[in-house]
Parts: C-alpha cells; sequence; structure tokens
C-alpha cells in the first residue's frame, strides 16, 4: 500500500499524540522538585546581593536615528521657507489682500503641526527606548 | 540602574529558576546557575537591544548555562565513577528536594538521557506547555526542528517505560 506524505504526516502526529497521552496519563505533567522553606522569599535579595559584588556593565546608550536628530530642524526650515514665499506672495501682489486674522490662523496651524511632530517624536517610544528607559533607572 | 535590575530580578527569578531545575534536577545547582544566570545578564547588559522580550533573553541565558553545566558534570562523571552507578532515579529518590513517586524519577532520568535539544524542547513543552514559537525564539531553533525533536523525545521516553514495565 503507498502512503501519501500527508498521511504519513497525519499519521506520525497521531502516533505523537497517543504517545504524549500515554505519558500524561502514566506519569502527568506535577512538578516533583521542590525547594527549601522560604526560597523565594529571600531569593530576590540574595541574588541582589551577588549582582552587586559585580563590576557595573556598560551603560548602554541608545543612538537616535538621524531623521530623528534633523527632523526639527527640516521642519523648521520648511515652516521659514513657506512663511517667507507667502510673505513674498503678500508683499508683490497689491491686488490680493489677505485678511490678517487668516494669516495668524494660519500660523498657528503650522506651529500646532510642528509642536504635534515634536510630541509624536517622545510619544512614539520604541521597545528598545522603553527597556534602555528601565535599564537606566 | 540597580533599581530596575531589581525588579527584573524580582519578577523572573522564579520561573528560571523553574526551567533550570527540570534540567539540572537537584535544587543547589539550579541555585548557582540562576545566580550565574542574572551575573551574566548584568555583564552583558549592553548587549540587550529589546529584540525579544526580557524573560526569553534570561531564559537563553539560562538554558544555555545549564545545558553547558550538563556538559561539565557528563565529562566528570566519565573521569569518575562515584554517583554514575546509582542512577538518576535513585539519586532522586535521595534527594531530599525531590517530591515525586518512583515513577516521576523514572521520567527524569528518561528524560536526562536525551540529548541537548531533545531535553530542553521537552522539558518546556511538556511542564510549561510553552509554544514552539517562543521556544525557538529561546533557543535559536527553527520551529519545525523543534517539532521533530519534541516528537522523538516522546517518542524515546515512552519506549522507555515499555522497556521498564
Amino acid at each position: 500500500m503507498i502512503y501519501s506524505r500527508q498521511e504519513d504526516n497525519r499519521y506520525n502526529k497521531d502516533m505523537m499524540i497517543e504517545e504524549e497521552k500515554f505519558l500524561k496519563e502514566q506519569i502527568g505533567t506535577k512538578n516533583p522538585f521542590k525547594v527549601p522553606e522560604g526560597y523565594f522569599d529571600h531569593l530576590a535579595d540574595t541574588l541582589m546581593e551577588r549582582v552587586k559584588e559585580q563590576p557595573l556593565a556598560p551603560i548602554c546608550t541608545i543612538e537616535m536615528p538621524f531623521y530623528r536628530k534633523t527632523h526639527f530642524w527640516f521642519s523648521a526650515a520648511a515652516v521659514a521657507l513657506v512663511l517667507g514665499v507667502s510673505g513674498l506672495f503678500y508683499l508683490n501682489n497689491d491686488a490680493t489682500t489677505i485678511d490678517e486674522s487668516e494669516l495668524i490662523a494660519s500660523q498657528e496651524s503650522v506651529s500646532g503641526d510642528m509642536y504635534f511632530d515634536e510630541a509624536a517624536d517622545y510619544v512614539m517610544l520604541d521597545n528598545t527606548d522603553i527597556y534602555a528607559c528601565l535599564m537606566n533607572e | 540602574m540597580h533599581q530596575g535590575f531589581e525588579i527584573m530580578v524580582r519578577q523572573y527569578s522564579e520561573q528560571l529558576y523553574w526551567r533550570i531545575r527540570r534540567i539540572v534536577l537537584t535544587h543547589e545547582d539550579a541555585n548557582d546557575i540562576l545566580q550565574n544566570t542574572f551575573i551574566k545578564a548584568w555583564t552583558h547588559l549592553n548587549e540587550f537591544h529589546g529584540e525579544s522580550s526580557l524573560l526569553t533573553w534570561l531564559s537563553r541565558i539560562a538554558i544555555n548555562e545549564s545545558l553547558d553545566f550538563i556538559r561539565r558534570e557528563k565529562k566528570h562523571a566519565m573521569a569518575s565513577t562515584d554517583d554514575a552507578d546509582m542512577g538518576v532515579a535513585n539519586q532522586l529518590m535521595a534527594d531530599e528536594y525531590f517530591d515525586g513517586d518512583a515513577v516521576e524519577a523514572e521520567l527524569q532520568e528518561a528524560i536526562a538521557q536525551l540529548p541537548d535539544v531533545q531535553r530542553t524542547v521537552f522539558t518546556l513543552r511538556y511542564y510549561d506547555e510553552m509554544k514552539y514559537s517562543e521556544i525557538s525564539r529561546i533557543t535559536g531553533t527553527t520551529e519545525g526542528a523543534l517539532k521533530a525533536s519534541y516528537h522523538i523525545a516522546v517518542k524515546k521516553i515512552s519506549e522507555f517505560f515499555h522497556r521498564h514495565d
């Protein structure tokens, strides 16, 4: 009789389940080991005493990615450019009048975006940053 | 820095102790290896970059330390015959920190005869019911290879019991 590979795999899996079931029924999975009384109560203190005897690990520093280092200056340059072009356009175009309140609103919106970007940078901590904070506490 | 490390020690020491104990079997050895694990973690803290969870990273150190210990013990046992004739099951039954019956001691003897990877995957899966994906992150072995190792380990242990029936 020719068995397909799939049937063969299923047969092997069934056999394993049977054998695993046999072990779990016959012996069980109970932890057969025990520890001296109160061992876990003092374990962390004992371990920390041993650890404190060791030299300090070099402080881990997290290198900030280039885009995050320069992000603020790129944003600032973009805002300055937009304001500069808008100003030139306003001065050179007498026919077009811009309502002052609109200009203030647009500036507030731009500075609001900048603030949002900076805040987002702080909030977007990844795993590495979190672990680094924990380790450097 | 000590404070952050202490939080980690308090959170994971018990869990790691049991993972080590199931591989090395005796309390004294498990206690020594657990201390070495945290000292190694402390002195290599700069190598942890958060790619895996802290527990996975610590488990990797703990299991490597345990397997190194077992390899050293095997070499030592080959050189001397002090406890070699006694057998693992008998040694455990005489151990004041072993709480199991004769069948459970036999299971530990069968596990102790397995090669490193089979022994590790069997203890993590059988007692902790750990997922293969997590065992893979700890051991650096593929899930497929781990499934095959577990299958072979279960088969060998079943055969061990059928032989001793």
